[in-house]
């Protein structure tokens, strides 16, 4: 039965799978259907968020419940989660007039929190790069910083050093660029490989 | 722009062309893989995939958790496959830390992946008939927020509270991996990172031990298995049949618009042909150096 069932959805699943990619084709005539079924991935996304927030709930709760490290943390997060939702829920209902409260709550806290984290990014990759060579000198390494010193020290617009502008204006521009496209192709070259060895329906997943 | 929108159109007729050589490629490579036996081919050397299987040894001998991220990968958009290829990355990771009681922590900001990374986590500890160890709540999902920070500063907080043993970083990753990598790093803790993001891939770079390029992402089921299967190998031989070709098709197009310069233009001859010699000379002064050093090292 269970086999029956893994060949039926794997079925479906590829059935699907190539009737859309045959309707995202310029002038295909399935382009409504596949319109259709990438309205329905939005939809399955939208109720995937709600999984999600129960399954964020449940880890934290089972955190508290646990004793966990870090349980003092689970606690704020549930009470925050909870408040938000009920505020949300009071301003969805339309019981509060004229005010946006859940909005105001995240521009005050996640964006300013981000930006914090933003702020802390830069030094923590300046370190990252720094400790690169203390553990790891190879020529790779090596190279790595020292293109990293050029081109720094290129975007100083100080005209005694217009030949380091130049050469960092040159670095960013060709081999960085073509270094760059050369691992795009790459990912597009392995994601179209792997897409189509899930789309041949003979994945070890689909039997299971 | 006209034109530029009908290239553009026959462009996109071009796409079930190559799905349809990847295709054949694939089945093609696994026949004769199935056929001849040579399940056991010499696979190119990938530094990360070789220490990861060691890593999961050391996680379970010392019952740590290993943590596996799908960063912002999820079903339905663009990083469909990347969310896919961790998942084949997530599998024979957890089969072999199935046998400790210490489940792995799978952290994810898109909701999409999280019945992903559950049913793989399933099928593991399936595998190793050890369903009393299973918790459904090892995937997490951390909202991401505008810029994924949140989800960044999150996991690794997890990851400093639970002390994991190895992190492995896969998917749709900024410089927000910096975050992870930091923790990892100040902890001990193996890291793993790669993304398809290129801001992302070179923080990965600089922070993982080991990290994995690119499209290195899409061969685990290649590597990490014992035994992998004749598809995932085949992938492996279509996706270098497949860039041999794209290199060649660079080169091809290349080479045909210098030749079509250089026949318009003498002067643009020359500069190239001087170019052309001047590299040579440096690359052997190069290499002449090396030759004369490695030559002093050894007296």
């Amino acid at each position: 039965m269970r086999r029956v069932l893994a060949i039926l959805s794997s079925s479906i699943v590829i059935g699907l799978g190539l009737t859309t990619l045959w309707g995202l084709l310029p002038g295909s005539p399935l382009s409504d259907f596949a319109a259709v079924m990438i309205r329905l991935a939005v939809i399955v996304g939208a109720v995937a968020v709600l999984i999600g927030v129960l399954n964020l709930l449940g880890v934290h709760l089972r955190r508290v419940l646990e004793g966990e490290p870090g349980w003092p943390y689970s606690i704020a997060l549930l009470f925050a989660a909870l408040a938000v939702l009920l505020i949300a829920a009071v301003e969805g209902l339309g019981l509060v007039q004229g005010t946006a409260l859940s909005g105001f709550l995240f521009n005050a806290v996640q964006v300013s929190v981000e930006s914090a984290l933003s702020a802390l990014l830069v030094f923590f990759l300046v370190y990252a790069a720094a400790r690169l060579l203390r553990h790891r000198i190879t020529w790779s390494g090596l190279l790595f910083v020292v293109i990293l010193l050029v081109v720094l020290v290129g975007w100083l617009q100080v005209p005694a050093l217009g030949g380091f502008n130049a050469l960092s204006e040159w670095i960013r521009t060709v081999p960085a660029s073509a270094g760059a496209r050369g691992l795009l192709i790459g990912v597009a070259l392995g994601a179209t490989a792997a897409g189509v060895r899930v789309l041949l329906g003979q994945d070890p997943s689909y039997r299971e | 722009m006209e034109q530029a929108a009908l290239i553009s159109e026959q462009l996109a007729l071009l796409t079930p062309l190559v799905l349809l050589l990847v295709a054949i490629l694939l089945i093609l490579g696994a026949q004769v893989l199935r056929r001849q036996r040579l399940r056991q081919l010499s696979l190119r050397r990938i530094p990360a995939y070789r220490a990861m299987p060691i890593g999961v040894g050391e996680a379970v001998e010392s019952e740590r958790p290993i943590h596996v991220s799908f960063g912002s990968s999820g079903l339905g958009a663009e990083a469909t496959v990347s969310a896919l290829a961790v998942a084949d990355m997530l599998y024979p990771l957890a089969e072999r830390a199935a046998i400790s009681d210490q489940p792995p922590i799978v952290s994810l900001s898109d909701p999409t992946a999280l019945p992903l990374a559950q049913g793989t986590l399933r099928r593991a500890y399936e595998m190793r008939q050890n369903m009393d160890a299973y918790r459904s709540t090892a995937a997490r999902w951390y909202p991401q927020g505008p810029r994924s920070l949140a989800f960044a500063a999150g996991v690794a907080g997890a990851l400093a509270d639970e002390d994991a043993s190895m992190s492995v970083i896969g998917g749709r990753f900024g410089p927000e991996l910096a975050f992870i990598g930091e923790t990892a790093t100040r902890y001990d803790q193996l890291f793993f990172a790669q993304s398809d993001q290129l801001d992302g891939q070179a923080v990965a770079w600089v922070m993982a031990e080991r990290p994995l390029i690119g499209e290195e992402l899409y061969v685990a089921g290649a590597y990490l298995p014992a035994r992998p299967s004749a598809l995932h190998l085949s992938q492996v031989l279509t996706m270098e049949i497949m860039r041999v070709l794209a290199i060649v098709g660079i080169l091809f197009f290349a080479v045909f618009a210098l030749a079509q310069r250089m026949l318009m233009d003498v002067n643009f001859l020359l500069t190239v042909i001087g170019g052309v010699l001047l590299v040579a000379a440096v690359g052997m002064a190069v290499v002449f150096a090396i030759r004369q050093l490695r030559g002093r090292g050894r007296a």
